[in-house]
This record gives structure tokens, C-alpha cells and sequence, in this order.
């Protein structure tokens, strides 16, 4: 692969992350990255990004359906065996 | 592998832990049931079966996948079901947003010395404070950039980015080429980025 431009590296960020860069490409990748300072703040921001997005689950407010899937465990849990209930006593 | 603790405390029913991994999970297995099913109220039926099933099925768990990869395999089944029953081959809307992942206006054009480079440099998110980064306007912007993605972007970056399954799991469930589930990730993170750089632009 001939050297890649910075609109080139852009584009290979996710094959980049998931490792599904050839050998060559990967090369070319890892060489323009050393080289320039603003793909690398670019492929800084996406690593950001990435460790950002699992707050998107905190997103959330209480299920409406908690108090009934509560009442499901109760009547399905299981009974305490003889052991633990020697524990507890 | 599912977490030894977590384990013990499905089977043992624990209400405390229950309720921590709906709230975990809720919100994103909305998003993705929602994939397969024409309305909201046919996701939440979907969501709510599945957690009913994961209930069920505790004990034929057996903690060799992880639990989130075991759950969102039952939430896709049971949204594929139910998205054939309303007449629908799934995902609902396959559409891939085709645009460079930069606006090209970014980059020096053709005939400029440095054609295809940064003409407008990227902000350097490593000197953004943890508590911007963290703020709830920040996960608000980043949850909307979500919701603002085409059905299946939304799916693959929820289930690879938000809850953390691997490339393999996702193209395993969502029944998608390797190729395209990269292709359909990239897109969707280029424009959650974007969004997120706006929302920094303007802290």
C-alpha cells in the first residue's frame, strides 16, 4: 500500500481498533500514525469516545416492569436447601 | 466468562442484584429490540419476555459466555420472533449512511500542496476535563447522538461500544458480515464524534 493521507486514516480507524488491517495496510497505518500529530489526536478522541459510551446506560430511570420482574423471582426462586439453612441458624 | 459472585447471585435470585442488571441494561436492550420491531411498545414487550426468560433460564446458564452476551442472545431471538410475526425481515431498516466519516471540507482539497490533510486540526480531548467528559450533558449528548442513528447503526454501536460485546458476538447475533458490522460501527461512532465534538466546542 503507498502512504496514506490523513482522510485515508480516518477511514481505518474501526478496522485499525478491530484489527482487520492487513499486514501492509497496517504498516502504512502505524507509520503515518507516528508521523502525524493530528491523526493521532484524531484516533485519541475516537479511543475517548469509546470509553465514554457505556455511561449511555446510565441514561435511564427506574423500569416501569422492576416491581412485576421482582415478584417473578420470588415465586420462582429456589427453596433453601438443608445446608444453608444450617448456615443461617 | 460471567463473574463467579454474579453467578451466585442470579441463582440464588438475588432481587438486589436483579434490579442493578435491569437498570444496566434496560435502556440499550430497548434500543436494540427496537431494531427488529415496528413500535416502542413492541420493544418493551420484547425486553420485558426476555428478563421474564432470563429469570426462567438462570439455571441453564452455565457462566461460560458472559451474562450480557447470554441475555442480549435471548433478547434477539425473541425481537426477531416477534418482528416476523408483524411481517418484518430484520433489522427493520438496513440502511448504511454512506459519507466520509470527516466532512471532506476538513481536509485540504485537490491541488493543494497538503491535499488529503488536516486543515481544520482536531481538538486534543486528552486536555478536556474528567468532569466535562463525565458530566451528564455529555452522556445526554452522546445517548441522543444514538437515538439520532439509522436503526441498525444504533444496534451494532449499542451493542459493541455502549455494552461492550465483542465483533464476533455482535456479527453472531445481528446475523451481519464482519465487513459490514465494521462498516456500520464506523459510521455510527463518526457521527456520535461528531456530535461530541460539538457539544465540547461549545463547553
Amino acid at each position: 500500500m503507498n502512504e496514506l493521507d490523513c482522510q485515508d486514516v480516518v477511514e481505518l480507524i474501526t478496522d485499525h481498533l478491530d484489527g482487520a488491517l492487513d499486514a501492509v495496510a497496517g504498516e502504512a497505518f502505524e507509520q503515518h500514525l507516528e508521523e502525524c500529530d493530528w491523526c493521532e489526536r484524531h484516533l485519541a478522541q475516537t479511543h475517548i469516545l469509546i470509553r465514554l459510551l457505556p455511561q449511555v446506560r446510565d441514561c435511564v430511570a427506574d423500569p416501569a416492569s422492576l416491581p412485576q420482574l421482582g415478584s417473578r423471582l420470588r415465586d420462582v426462586r429456589p427453596q433453601a436447601t438443608r445446608s444453608s439453612r444450617h448456615l443461617s441458624q | 466468562m460471567t463473574d463467579v459472585e454474579d453467578l451466585a447471585a442470579l441463582r440464588r435470585r438475588d432481587e438486589a442484584f436483579f434490579a442493578v442488571l435491569v437498570r444496566r441494561h434496560q435502556h440499550s436492550m430497548l434500543r436494540v429490540a427496537r431494531s427488529y420491531v415496528a413500535t416502542e411498545s413492541s420493544a418493551e414487550e420484547v425486553v420485558q419476555d426476555t428478563w421474564v426468560a432470563v429469570i426462567d433460564g438462570i439455571d441453564r446458564f452455565e457462566g461460560r459466555a458472559r451474562l450480557t452476551t447470554w441475555i442480549y442472545a435471548i433478547l434477539i431471538n425473541r425481537a426477531r420472533s416477534s418482528g416476523k410475526r408483524e411481517g418484518r425481515w430484520l433489522p427493520t431498516d438496513l440502511t448504511v449512511i454512506n459519507e466520509p466519516s470527516v466532512p471532506p471540507e476538513w481536509f485540504h482539497g485537490h491541488g493543494h500542496d497538503d491535499a488529503g490533510h488536516w486543515r481544520r486540526i482536531p481538538a486534543d480531548w486528552r486536555t478536556v476535563p474528567e468532569t466535562v467528559l463525565e458530566s451528564i450533558e455529555t452522556r445526554r449528548t452522546l445517548d441522543e447522538a444514538i437515538a439520532d442513528l439509522p436503526l441498525l447503526h444504533r444496534a451494532v454501536i449499542t451493542m459493541r461500544d455502549v455494552e461492550g460485546l465483542s465483533a464476533q458476538e455482535a456479527c453472531e447475533l445481528l446475523g451481519l458480515s464482519e465487513v459490514n458490522q465494521r462498516v456500520v460501527l464506523h459510521r455510527a461512532r463518526a457521527r456520535v464524534r461528531l456530535s461530541l465534538e460539538r457539544h465540547l466546542e461549545g463547553q
